[in-house]
């Protein structure tokens, strides 16, 4: 019985005026998505490349001497990714590369976009515009805007009537005077309505594809495509979140406009209203620290140290920062070392400090399962703040391990003192580190690399349960409303 | 009769459920943002004020016209709080000197830049969504469920004319909503007036009243859609479907389309481009401009700082003032020159970035809504002309300043450009010991600036912004006055059986 119920469903959507509106609606939405993509690709990983070869070209450069490599400030780019097709996750406007040496990060800046004038002392994380998009606010139209702010809607349209209307039609009457119960009714719905949102939602995400992969520009490979999968999947379990809210709603009013109403304005309030509050939840609740705060930080580190060197701890004469003489080069290693140590504690409490807001504003809207979607969405897809974040850590783990690369080498070099510290006048007049060349082959290089299906799906674990948890709500409501429901 | 009709849907109307619940929602709204908004504003107002009188502070201790390079700061525009435009985005400090020449450049204004992916909020955001939403929603059953209750047969059957009906009805719509309106923006104005600080002037009045007026064209270009799709849909539920499919797409869709169009057609030169530009040209001038440090090797060199951050030389033998007096005669005038010349790169590539906003602008037209964030950016005086007037004032400030400094040290050729300029045997007097030394740089006397250019910005006048937006006013009203005839065409040929 239940199947007969979505099979009629269905055909009853499929030859309805908003099957068609939505499904050209949403084929042209994702065609415009696919080929804006494909564009803003093309250009990003242009720069990309270019970005990093020249970083590694000036890296190879300094190979001819090992203390060059330690000191020499690489950069790394952020690498466009393939799935910001599925979601962008905010990316234009953070920081896209990140500058280090082995002692220390020294700042993340959105490269090529930032102030013209904006030279930025070394040690501050540079406050950037996110170039010509400023003068216009827009988002990008990825999977993660049509699916969540379109097909959201989409669903509400082929629900507010599912009980309500044939109410006003008087067939629920006669489906209820057969012996079928009243939940298998209900759920033969569901799963008939789900079944014709995936139409438009396939074919939309389909074309897209199709635009993607034959320019040629972006490849997938299998880790992708199972990630594409899940997004879908998850998009899935967005929508049903919807469909089950349409359901409670139509079961709980008699007249099928009443219930549209009553589900646009939930509508409104879910998808754009609490997202929108993110900014006034952050700003009351964090306070956001300013660069002037991390140099007075940095200042009063450094002062610390310039202390602790008049009173002794370092020996005598361990010279300062700058000093042009050094005479107990393992003072001065001792004392470089400490400040290094003391200024990336400072820089890493400041960037925890200035993502801090944003985790903030983005939990407390998490009542949205808009924000939940596009949060595990952009988890899954590897974007968004949890990429930045793991992009750190990963360079980081990098600064580590070139770090013990040179001491290794440096180990090998019998005029070395090796003493590892950023002092660049003790290198030269004392040789702290090697200076002897190494070869580029064996010198450890960065990658990025994407996290597994796996170790993203643990990111958004929290997320999905939410959502899971939504439906299983909205679906408890909608089950009572309709049990109860007066079809009279 | 028409008024009949009228008074009779009004007051069906304001007791329906939607309606209360919109205008609550509208009311509730206004009060739980506005007093954040206004805090802000409050915030960047004091931050202002502190930094003005600093400015001037520093101004009164300037040794040297070599160090005055005052910064320039905006004040906060107050209708930002109602259309925040590009307020936001536009840097508020700006310094004057000789080395480079002021651009509008699209930075970020709060340092945190993760948080700009919360949308930035003001009224207009909060108010255009749930305004239009409610006045779709009163539209779109007005016709289409009478048809359905079968009372519009009752009503035509009686003596009154189809136009009298419609028109009643567009009237009562109007009301019921210009009602709401009344009430959210009567509560704006009361906390804003009630603020601290915060001062309004009439001109700001005017320029509300004038937000208002666009709010109501806004309203009825939508109660105007609503009508048209429950004139030509029989059942009110499709007609809602419609009307909120046209609402998702004037709304989301294409405000962000639109400058995606923009951006194919009109593609931009890569900003590193302009970038590596201009650090080329910044690279050719410090190759030809003199270092003032090499005037350590000719001999002694004393000096202190200044107001501004500035260096002020002072007590040099006559060999390296000699030659300092020659660098800056050679590199005042080259770093006029290339200020000049990289401000035109960076010129160049602004124009066509605003080229392709002013096309994105264009292209969203098609759009009410924008059509009216458009309206309510240029009365806030928050759009881009604006504060690209407020940088070619401070462009022609810039060249005032100069030709200040020029006119008071004979073209950078007077030894006052750099140092206090005094006597060898007052300088002698002091040389003597290290304290003496301190003492005198600290007794200089500053600069007489009593003639100094000060900056004055005017925002446009309320005359110039009508003059701006009154063709898009314009449009906007012919939009209504279209719709409005297309719906009363169709209401008078449909058929009420």
């Amino acid at each position: 019985m239940i199947r007969r119920i979505i099979y009629k469903e269905i055909l009853d959507n499929l030859m309805s005026l908003r099957f068609t509106l939505s499904l050209l609606l949403s084929i042209l939405l994702f065609a415009a998505a696919g080929f804006m993509f494909i564009v803003e690709y093309r250009q990003k990983s242009q720069g990309y490349w270019g970005n990093t070869n020249e970083n590694l070209s000036s890296l190879s450069e300094q190979t001819k001497r090992l203390c060059d490599v330690a000191l020499y400030e690489q950069t790394v780019y952020r690498k466009p990714k393939s799935l910001a097709l599925c979601a962008e996750g905010f990316e234009k406007y953070f920081p896209d590369c990140l500058r280090f040496n082995i002692f220390s990060l020294l700042d993340t800046q959105v490269r090529g976009q930032h102030n013209f004038n904006l030279v930025g002392s070394m040690y501050s994380a540079k406050v950037s515009g996110r170039g010509n998009l400023d003068l216009v606010r827009f988002s990008d139209i990825d999977w993660v805007f049509i699916i969540s702010l379109i097909l959201s809607f989409v669903a509400l349209i082929f629900t507010y009537d599912t009980i309500c209307g044939e109410k006003e039609t008087g067939t629920l009457r006669l489906i209820l005077a057969s012996s079928i119960h009243r939940h298998k009714i209900l759920i033969g719905k569901y799963i008939g309505i789900m079944l014709t949102l995936g139409i438009p939602l396939l074919i939309g995400l389909l074309v897209n594809l199709l635009i993607v992969i034959s320019s040629g520009d972006v490849i997938l490979n299998a880790g992708d495509w199972l990630k594409i999968l899940t997004i879908m999947l998850l998009s899935f379990v967005y929508l049903s979140c919807f469909v089950w809210l349409g359901m409670f709603v139509s079961g709980r009013s008699t007249h099928s406009a009443n219930s549209m109403v009553i589900l646009l304005l939930a509508w409104v309030g879910l998808t754009i209203l609490i997202p929108s509050f993110g900014r006034v939840i952050s700003e009351t609740a964090c306070e956001s620290p300013t660069n002037a705060e991390l140099n007075m930080r940095i200042v009063e580190v450094k002062k610390q140290i310039s202390d602790d060197r008049t009173s002794g701890k370092y020996g005598e004469n361990a010279g300062s920062f700058g000093s042009i003489f050094v005479e107990n080069p393992p003072g001065t290693a001792r004392m470089m070392n400490d400040w290094t140590e003391a200024h990336n504690r400072v820089y890493e409490d400041h960037l925890n400090k200035l993502i801090a807001p944003f985790i903030v504003g983005r939990s407390y809207t998490r009542f949205s399962p808009t924000v939940l979607y596009q949060c595990a969405s952009e988890a899954i897809a590897g974007t968004g703040i949890k990429r930045f974040e793991t992009l750190y850590r990963q360079v980081k783990r990098y600064q580590v391990e070139l770090k013990e690369y040179v001491r290794g080498k440096d180990g090998e070099d019998p005029e070395s003192l090796h003493l590892l510290c950023a002092h660049s006048q003790a290198i030269s007049d004392w040789g702290v580190i090697s200076r002897k060349p190494v070869s580029f082959e064996t010198v450890p290089k960065f990658q990025e690399r994407d996290l597994a299906l796996g170790q993203s799906l643990k990111l958004a674990i929290w997320d999905i349960g939410l959502l899971v948890l939504f439906n299983m709500f909205f679906f408890a409501a909608a089950f009572v409303s309709f049990l109860k429901y007066d079809v009279r | 009769m028409v008024w009949k009709i009228a008074k009779k849907e009004f007051l069906l109307n304001i007791m329906t459920f939607k309606y209360i619940t919109g205008t609550f929602m509208c009311m509730f709204l206004i009060i739980i943002f506005l007093p954040v908004l206004i805090s802000d504003y409050q915030k960047t107002l004091e931050a202002y004020n502190i930094n003005i009188a600093k400015n001037k502070a520093e101004l009164r201790k300037v040794k040297c016209y070599w160090s005055l390079t005052p910064t320039i700061h905006r004040a906060p525009t107050l209708l930002s709080i109602f259309s925040r435009g590009l307020e936001q985005t536009v840097p508020d400090s700006t310094r004057i000197e000789l080395s480079s020449k002021p651009t509008i450049q699209p930075s970020s204004k709060t340092e945190n830049h993760y948080l700009a992916i919360f949308p930035d909020l003001d009224i207009s955001l909060v108010m255009k969504i749930i305004i239009s939403l409610l006045a779709l929603l009163m539209a779109y059953d007005v016709i289409s469920a009478e048809r359905e209750r079968e009372t519009l047969k009752l009503i035509l059957s009686n003596k009154v004319s189809r136009a009298q009906v419609f028109i009643g009805k567009y009237i009562a719509g109007m009301i019921t909503l210009t009602f709401s309106l009344l009430i959210a923006f009567s509560v704006a104005m009361l906390v804003l007036t009630f603020s601290p600080m915060i001062a309004v002037t009439l001109s700001d009045w005017c320029r509300i009243g004038l937000m208002f007026f666009a709010y109501l064209l806004l309203v009825s270009a939508m109660y105007n859609i609503g009508l048209l799709f429950s004139c030509v849909i029989r059942k009110s539920s499709v007609s809602l479907i419609f009307s909120f499919m046209c609402w998702v797409i004037f709304l989301f869709v294409v405000p962000n389309i639109s400058q995606y169009l923009a951006s194919y057609i009109l593609p931009l030169e890569p900003r590193e481009k302009v970038d590596v530009n201009v650090a080329a040209l910044k690279e050719k001038r410090d190759s030809e401009l003199k270092s003032l440090n090499d005037v350590l090797t000719k001999g002694s060199l004393w000096g202190g700082p200044d107001s501004f951050g500035g260096f002020c030389y002072d007590l040099c033998s006559p060999g390296p003032m000699k030659y300092l007096n020659e660098c800056f005669i050679h590199n005042e005038p080259l770093k006029l020159k290339y200020a000049q010349n990289i401000w035109e790169i960076k010129d160049n590539y602004i124009q066509a970035l605003d080229k392709q906003r002013n096309l994105g602008g264009k292209i969203s037209r098609l759009s009410p809504v924008c059509l009216f964030e458009t309206i309510t950016c240029t009365l806030a005086n928050t759009d881009y002309e604006s504060y690209r007037l407020y940088f070619e004032g401070l462009r022609d400030y810039r060249n005032g300043v100069i030709d200040y400094i020029k006119s008071k040290t004979n073209n950078f050729h007077d030894i006052v450009y750099f140092t206090p300029g005094q006597t060898r045997q007052e300088r002698e007097k002091f040389y003597a010991t290290m304290e003496g030394r301190k003492k005198h740089f600290e007794n200089i006397t500053p600069l007489a600036l009593n003639d100094f250019p000060g900056f004055v910005y005017q925002p446009r006048t309320i005359n110039e912004s009508i003059k701006i937006i009154i063709y898009d006013l314009t449009i906007l009203v012919l939009v209504n006055i279209l719709l409005f005839t297309v719906s009363y065409i169709v209401f008078l040929r449909c058929d009420v059986r």
